[in-house]
């Protein structure tokens, strides 16, 4: 009995290979690209990836912003199991995903009962189970929770590398270059005024410095963030953001009841400069905080343009 | 040491921490400032700086510093066990896993509610660690106790917070213990809270004594021991349900501080509660100051501060212990 199996199984097994060969003689083209290794060069070292990789799951929300840039769709997304973390630019192109859990304790499970053949994850983030998602499929790593926003630039090309689109990403990227000069061409060049950044939620008014993700990207754009400090995100007290001071106040939230319920009647937050001035704004934290790539980024230069120089 | 040294001490001490703590943080502060901010208010940054956010972290870190040091005291008279303060009795994760279940429910903020959720919390884990004793509060039996207990409520309040990311954006800077929402608005009813606990507990300080005499003796001179025992215990886990409603867990202050008094100025009851209070007092207003000043000009929960403090001294209590014991 056994031996009639193993007959059956290989001829079966010679059955498909001989097919397949004859489909790989029609589609010589096709297949040179399948079988392609490329070495991706990423924050974690180097991996080698074959061909191009259809089933990719995205452990930080900013990866999936390159991928949709890069019109690329993902099977998986951490995305805290809540997907308003995902703005709607990005799902409608990485199409319908399965959540895998948060990002900062991934489901590893989910993510194999997937069956990925690529995963991107942050270096910083997901260090703890790199070794675990390694053994599940390639693994391409950026430093992207601690990145500015030169760095999420280089992450698109890396990202484009592991997907196979190296050849198309200079085009995504002068496009996306454009979008950001037009803006900032909006934008007076004796602009003074200081604008801070912070995410409020319940717990308190965490601020970004000038060097992290919204903070270099205001540079970018010839604004200036005036928080000087060694950690990208900062939680401040009352009595630090009056020290501060700024001009501008970009509030990103994604709760209704935030810290500002109880800063709003203290009299050091009435004489801040932006509360006279009336230029705090309340603006999406997924879009400004969570995504920080190509798609958010556009958005965020758009958002800056409506509140502070159109009348 | 004698008493009266004690207490030029604590004032002395007292002054200069209210000077630190008015003068340390991101907005600078003359000492003239401090003097306009209560007699002369006239508005300035400084000013609304110190009324609005340095005064009532003083004031509050009082409050905290008090009712835990005050709670330790009691506890380590009633179990004549020198560990015995609200970390080690369970009372402290209690409370906060029912502050954190209460957060999660409700998302509610109302001052009053919580302190009586802080205190059912106190209660049920003080009740667990004292039905797992029994009658043997020997310092081993109640560490194991009462460490168990406290791992158990912290991992369930911990699975909470997992669960709920968005709790836990809001919770683990309180689960160190902070002070940094401090108000002064309603701070005079925590004074006199605390002030009416703190009454009733000397009241009864000299019961306390008979009790350490031993159970016999006391039942022999006509004291109700189990009355007792309860009204105390109660008034310890409800200073700590208390405290920690204000400001979270924070840990080492009912350890440390009534050990140090009773090995400067002796154990009669009454005079470690008082002395503990004052002493606890100290222990947070320097311990917020130093929270201030470890990551300079961002904030550092006090918890850690005291944690610093009372982490190394705990072991050498317990070192200390052995020897005694050998």
């Amino acid at each position: 009995m056994k031996k009639i199996t193993s007959v059956i199984v290989a001829a079966t097994v010679m059955a498909v290979s001989l097919l397949g060969a004859g489909c790989a003689a029609e589609k010589k083209v096709d297949s040179a690209k399948k079988e392609e290794v490329r070495v991706v060069k990423h924050a974690g070292g180097e991996t080698e990836i074959k061909g191009i990789p259809k089933r990719i799951v995205v452990l930080e929300i900013a990866l999936a912003d390159a991928l949709a840039a890069l019109d690329v769709k993902a099977v998986g997304i951490a995305d805290d199991s809540d997907p308003k973390l995902v703005i709607d630019e990005i799902k409608n192109k990485v199409g319908d995903y399965t959540s895998v859990g948060s990002r900062y304790e991934v489901n590893l499970e989910k993510v194999s009962s997937l069956k990925p053949d690529l995963i991107l994850a942050d270096q910083n983030k997901q260090n703890a189970v790199l070794g675990e998602l390694k053994k599940i499929a390639p693994t391409v790593t950026v430093d992207s929770f601690n990145g500015g926003y030169k760095e999420s630039l280089d992450a698109v090309k890396i990202i484009a590398n592991a997907v196979g689109k190296s050849d198309k990403v200079e085009g995504i990227l002068k496009n996306h270059n454009e979008s950001i000069l037009k803006y900032k061409e909006q934008i007076p060049k004796d602009e003074k005024r200081t604008i801070l950044p912070a995410v409020v939620t319940k717990s308190g008014f965490h601020a970004h410095a000038d060097h992290s993700y919204v903070g270099s990207f205001l540079n970018e754009l010839g604004l200036k963030d005036p928080l000087k400090a060694k950690d990208a995100y900062n939680k401040l007290s009352i009595e630090k953001v009056a020290e501060i001071n700024p001009d501008v106040m970009y509030l990103m939230v994604s709760e209704e009841d935030t810290i500002i319920k109880e800063w709003k009647d203290n009299p050091l937050w009435k004489g801040l400069k932006a509360v006279k001035d009336n230029k705090v704004f309340y603006v999406s934290r997924p879009k400004w905080a969570v995504s920080r790539g190509l798609i958010s980024s556009e958005g965020i230069a758009k958002d800056i343009i409506e509140t502070l120089y159109k009348k | 040491m004698k008493k009266r040294q004690f207490i030029i001490i604590f004032l002395v001490l007292l002054s200069l921490g209210f000077l630190l703590s008015m003068s340390i943080g991101p907005i600078k502060v003359s000492i003239k400032d401090i003097y306009n901010s209560i007699f002369n208010f006239t508005g300035t940054k400084a000013e609304n700086a110190i009324i609005t956010v340095r005064l009532p972290r003083f004031l509050l870190s009082i409050v905290v510093g008090v009712s835990l040091a005050v709670a330790g005291s009691i506890m380590q008279g009633l179990t004549h066990n020198p560990l015995a303060s609200p970390q080690l009795i369970g009372a402290n994760s209690g409370a906060a896993l029912f502050v954190v279940l209460s957060m999660y429910l409700f998302g509610g903020n109302g001052s009053l509610s919580i302190t009586l959720v802080g205190f059912l919390g106190a209660l049920l884990g003080g009740v667990i660690v004292y039905a797992l004793c029994g009658r043997d509060f020997s310092p081993i039996r109640l560490s194991l106790a009462g460490f168990s207990v406290h791992l158990l409520l912290s991992s369930i309040t911990q699975g909470i917070i997992i669960i709920n990311s968005r709790v836990k954006d809001n919770i683990i800077f309180w689960l160190v213990g902070s002070l940094d929402k401090a108000k002064l608005d309603g701070m005079v009813y925590n004074y006199i809270f605390l002030f009416i606990v703190i009454i009733i507990c000397l009241v009864g300080g000299k019961k306390l004594d008979i009790l350490s005499l031993g159970d016999e003796v006391a039942l022999s001179l006509g004291e109700n021991t189990k009355f007792i025992k309860i009204v105390y215990m109660l008034m310890a886990l409800l200073l700590t349900g208390f405290s920690v409603s204000l400001s979270g867990p924070v840990g080492f202050v009912g350890l440390v501080v009534p050990n140090i008094v009773k090995m400067l100025l002796g154990d009669k009851m009454k005079e470690v509660i008082i002395y503990s209070a004052l002493g606890g007092a100290l222990l947070l207003i320097y311990s917020d100051i130093v929270s201030r000043l470890i990551s300079y000009p961002f904030e550092t929960p006090v918890g850690i501060a005291t944690a610093l403090v009372g982490a190394p001294y705990f072991l050498w209590l317990c070192k200390r212990g052995d020897r005694s014991e050998a």
